[in-house]
């Protein structure tokens, strides 16, 4: 007994515990990494210039025209003295004109991207009921709308019905009416007839031969063509700024920039855009900057209207008009060092502002409005002061790995700043109820590089900022739910504007100095 | 108290199977018997430095502490050495009435682990690299070797007409379980003043069998194995011993995996640059520790390879001391394929009726010197011997070696 017990193992595996020295984490921080999101170019002499490329689509096609849904119903009485319905006699047929409540624009022609027309049939009538119900001028592959159907024969007491949705997509609607010159008008058919197997049966006055009812049902254009109105899109209020929203302090003063729009219409109507006001508003520091551009701002500028190319895969000939505002034509510097969280606009957009000047030859492709492309490229040659970033970053550090044999120590941050600029770094921890729990960097500076007398760096720095973990500040580690980070950058020689270059880089390395303990 | 009478009670020769003056061996069933079973069993630890305390720590999963790293410590030579093992086994043996030869059949399980390391390695392994900041660690020519298989294996014995001599030869099936083998040629580690980079310069090699397979029953490799040996008189009343054992080999299959690096490197962390891209959402996960070894590990292949079993060349000659029965035995081994030297050994057994009482002494091995003891008693066909050649180690606090050896016997 004493030979097992003495045998037994007392854990799964053996039991040390070691010191180790060693880096554990580095990374090599360059403009490439800070910018990534952003086109970089480089001059000769190393400068990087920022460019920044969107697009933006200004406005959605309902705010042109818009077709909403609408119900056509078909009643017919019979209007004279009582008489006897035979067998397959027709009873009912008419023609008829249905107004479209086009908002806006008064539409000739139309294709259907999506939508339905749902047909619905009510008979009191002794005997079946046969239907035509036509649409002439609605064709896909050259075939008309035509819907034959019936109802079965019901009475007052019990009337008999029939529903039927019916896909129209695909169709081209001609919208001039049964006489070709009307505008956002469908002509339509209606055949009534009673059924050849059936009863005579009689009528008389009063008596509801017909009762059928036609909705039009999410109807989407893909195109419309027509007059579109003179309609005025007012384009008011606020645009948050991604960039803008990590920046909690400190002013840049950027040396300047070059901001390129290039506006597009493809839709073939005459537009006039009125830009009132474009603002930069910094609501941390309750600084708003308007921009200031003579050449652009509160005065007409014209977009002509888009051509047809008669080629399906790119049908539209958009118009363009380019817009270029920088240091010569506007306080643009000013404007974006204003660090702007949100942009405060008021443009005016206006459809056909000389009226209907294309003889209702206005067209609208969907998705194919205005655009506008912009291009935002600024030289890095700045200054920041006391320019801070704010950021918070979830944690999950329990998740990466076992770090149960992680024992006291003290991880040392070693920073090797090739950057002209002075950083001040902070990281607090966050419980999960977004309370501070610890610090891991209470206010660390880490000097910028070395640098000549035209500012640029000529070598780096090297420091070396000591973080002790104990177990208890370990326990809060792992159970961090968030890290806030708090970096403040300065460059040196203020105010003087300096270039950041290619080749400057931060170099970050994490070297831990404890123990370990194998298990 | 209680464990220096435990260690005694279990501490007597190992060589007990190598006693007598009469030309006999251990594969020899007793005289007028037909049949002979035996079950057997040793367990072994034996160091040029390393102490039971810090063997019996490690294999028992204690804790080492940094007292016990110290003792070994003192100790450490340039090059260190240390075995373990555990060995079991079945013997039957069969006389058959009309011959004079007797048949051997065998089944056994052995364990070895045999290393040979610098004394940095020893640092750096139970003590990290802390001590060596600004130092490099010399991790050359080390070896480490932890092999598991299983043998059986058939064969014969016999005695000559003269009586003066008998032999004995098996022949083994191995079936090899499990090996993990490790040696470095060239291979050092430096740590900078700071911690802010380590040199390593790797040449090594690393084979494993096929970790996949590891149920207790899997076999991942095969092979071939050869006990042999005799005895004879030579005059003045001395017999001469000579006996391989376990000589053999195997291959473990081309599901091994087999490692090697021959390459510098300098790492300075793992690379987290993408953490900083500050245009992405920071989800990135860090990298685990088989993404840092893969990049210098990178010669990683599946292929078969061979290895030899660690096996025993004995040579030992006994003779009647004169004093009642008693005999004495002056003796030498090698074991081959491993990293022990060359052991000198010498007993003197002194029989009283059923009972031997041995005295034994060595030098050599992968340790200094030892002494221990053996008891044998014989009674009605049964047989026991327990033995130990290590209890003056265990006796020593800071010992480096023990083991003991169980043998029941029964003979009909």
């Amino acid at each position: 007994m004493l030979t097992i017990s003495s045998c037994k193992k007392e854990a799964d595996n053996p039991q040390w515990d070691i010191e180790v020295l060693g880096p554990v984490l580095q990374a090599t921080i360059g403009i490439n990494q800070l910018l990534a999101d952003s086109l970089t170019s480089t001059d000769a002499n190393g400068n990087v210039r920022v460019v920044y490329e969107g697009t933006l689509d200004n406005i959605a096609s309902d705010s042109v025209y818009s077709i909403p849904d609408t119900a056509i119903q078909t009643i017919y009485t019979w209007p004279f003295f009582p008489v006897t319905i035979n067998p397959n006699t027709p009873f009912y047929t008419n023609n008829k004109n249905l107004v479209l409540n086009v908002k806006g624009a008064q539409l000739t022609r139309a294709v259907i991207r999506s939508g339905i027309i749902r047909l619905t049939a009510k008979n009191t009538l002794p005997t079946r009921v046969y239907f035509t119900y036509t649409v002439p001028e609605a064709r896909i592959n050259g075939q008309s709308l035509s819907l034959a159907r019936s109802v079965a024969a019901g009475s007052l007491s019990s009337p008999s019905y029939f529903t039927e949705d019916v896909d129209l997509s695909g169709y081209l609607l001609n919208l001039t009416g049964s006489t070709n010159n009307l505008v956002n008008t469908i002509a339509y058919n209606v055949i009534a007839r009673s059924d050849s197997a059936g009863p005579a049966f009689p009528v008389v006055q009063g008596d509801t031969m017909v009762n059928l009812t036609a909705n039009l049902i999410d109807v989407t254009p893909s195109y419309v063509r027509g007059y579109l109105g003179q309609t005025i899109i007012n384009e008011n209020g606020n645009t948050a700024v991604g960039i803008g929203n990590i920046f909690q302090s400190g002013q840049l003063s950027l040396d300047s920039a070059n901001l390129q729009l290039t506006v597009e219409n493809s839709i073939g109507a005459d537009l006039q855009a009125y830009i009132e006001s474009l603002t930069s508003v910094n609501s941390r520091t309750n600084i708003s900057i308007p921009l200031i551009a003579p050449t652009v701002l509160q005065r007409n500028i014209d977009l002509s209207r888009a051509s047809e190319t008669g080629n399906a895969a790119a049908p539209v000939r958009p118009s363009t008009q380019v817009i270029n505002l920088d240091n010569s034509n506007s306080n643009l510097t000013a404007f974006l060092s204003n660090l702007p969280d949100q942009i405060a606009t008021d443009v005016r957009l206006s459809l056909n502002p000389l009226g209907n000047i294309s003889g209702s030859n206005d067209f609208v492709y969907e998705n194919r409005l205005i655009k506008t492309k912009t291009r935002l490229e600024i030289p890095l040659r700045l200054s920041m002061n006391a320019l801070t970033l704010l950021d918070t970053q979830e944690l999950s550090i329990n998740n990466l790995t076992n770090l149960d044999p992680v024992g006291p120590g003290t991880f040392t941050l070693v920073a090797e700043n090739g950057f002209p600029i002075d950083l001040r770094l902070q990281l607090f921890l966050l419980d999960e109820n977004q309370q501070l729990t610890d610090s891991l960097l209470a206010s660390e500076d880490i000097p910028s590089g070395i640098t000549d007398v035209n500012n640029n760096v000529v070598g780096a720095t090297k420091t070396r900022i000591a973080i002790p973990v104990d177990a208890e500040r370990k326990s809060r580690i792992l159970s961090a739910k968030s890290m806030i980070i708090r970096a403040s950058f300065s460059t040196v020689n203020q105010p003087q504007r300096l270039y950041l270059k290619e080749n400057y880089l931060l170099r970050i390395k994490l070297v831990a100095d404890g123990t370990y303990s194998i298990r | 108290m209680k464990s220096v009478l435990f260690s005694i009670l279990v501490s007597f020769s190992l060589l007990g199977r190598a006693q007598t003056s009469n030309v006999r061996n251990e594969f020899l069933p007793e005289q007028d018997a037909m049949y002979q079973l035996t079950f057997s069993g040793e367990y072994f630890f034996a160091s040029s430095s390393l102490t039971n305390k810090l063997a019996n720590d490690y294999f028992l999963h204690r804790f080492i502490s940094e007292e016990t790293k110290d003792v070994v410590s003192g100790k450490l030579n340039n090059q260190n050495r240390f075995a373990a093992g555990f060995n079991g086994a079945f013997e039957f043996l069969y006389r058959p009435d009309s011959s004079k030869v007797n048949y051997i059949f065998t089944l056994q399980h052995h364990f070895f682990t045999d290393s040979r390391f610098s004394n940095d390695l020893f640092e750096l392994y139970f003590r990290g690299n802390k001590g060596y900041a600004d130092k490099t660690a010399m991790l050359d020519d080390s070896r480490f070797r932890s092999l598991l298989y299983y043998q059986a294996g058939i064969g014969a014995s016999g005695t000559s007409k003269s009586g003066k001599t008998n032999w004995y030869a098996i022949g083994s099936l191995l079936l090899g379980h499990e090996i993990l083998d490790i040696q470095t040629d060239k291979t050092r580690l430096y740590t900078s003043p700071d911690g802010e980079f380590i040199d390593a310069e790797l040449n090594l090699i690393f084979r494993q069998s096929d970790s996949s397979a590891s149920n207790p029953g899997a076999v991942n490799g095969t092979g071939f194995g050869l006990t042999a040996g005799f005895a004879t008189h030579i005059g003045w009343k001395t017999a001469l011993h000579f006996g391989v054992r376990n000589l053999g080999a195997i291959k473990f299959f081309d599901r091994s995996s087999v490692v090697r690096s021959d390459t510098s490197l300098r790492f300075e962390g793992i690379e987290v640059s993408d953490l900083f891209n500050f245009g992405d959402s920071v989800n990135s996960t860090v990298i685990n520790d088989s993404a840092i070894v893969q990049t210098f590990l990178s010669d990683r292949r599946k292929e078969a390879f061979t290895i030899y079993t660690p096996g025993q060349l004995d040579l030992w000659l006994e003779r009647p001391t004169g004093f009642k029965n008693s005999t004495v035995a002056l003796g030498f081994r090698q074991l081959l394929s491993v990293n022990a030297r060359p052991t000198g050994w010498c007993q003197f057994g002194y029989p009283i009726g059923s009972h031997v009482f041995r005295f034994h002494t060595q030098y050599g091995g992968y340790t200094g010197f030892t002494a221990g003891l053996g008891y044998e008693f014989n009674h009605y066909g049964w047989k026991l011997i327990i033995s130990s050649d290590y209890v003056s180690a265990w006796l020593n606090s800071r010992g480096r070696s023990q083991g003991a050896f169980v043998s029941l016997s029964k003979s009909f």
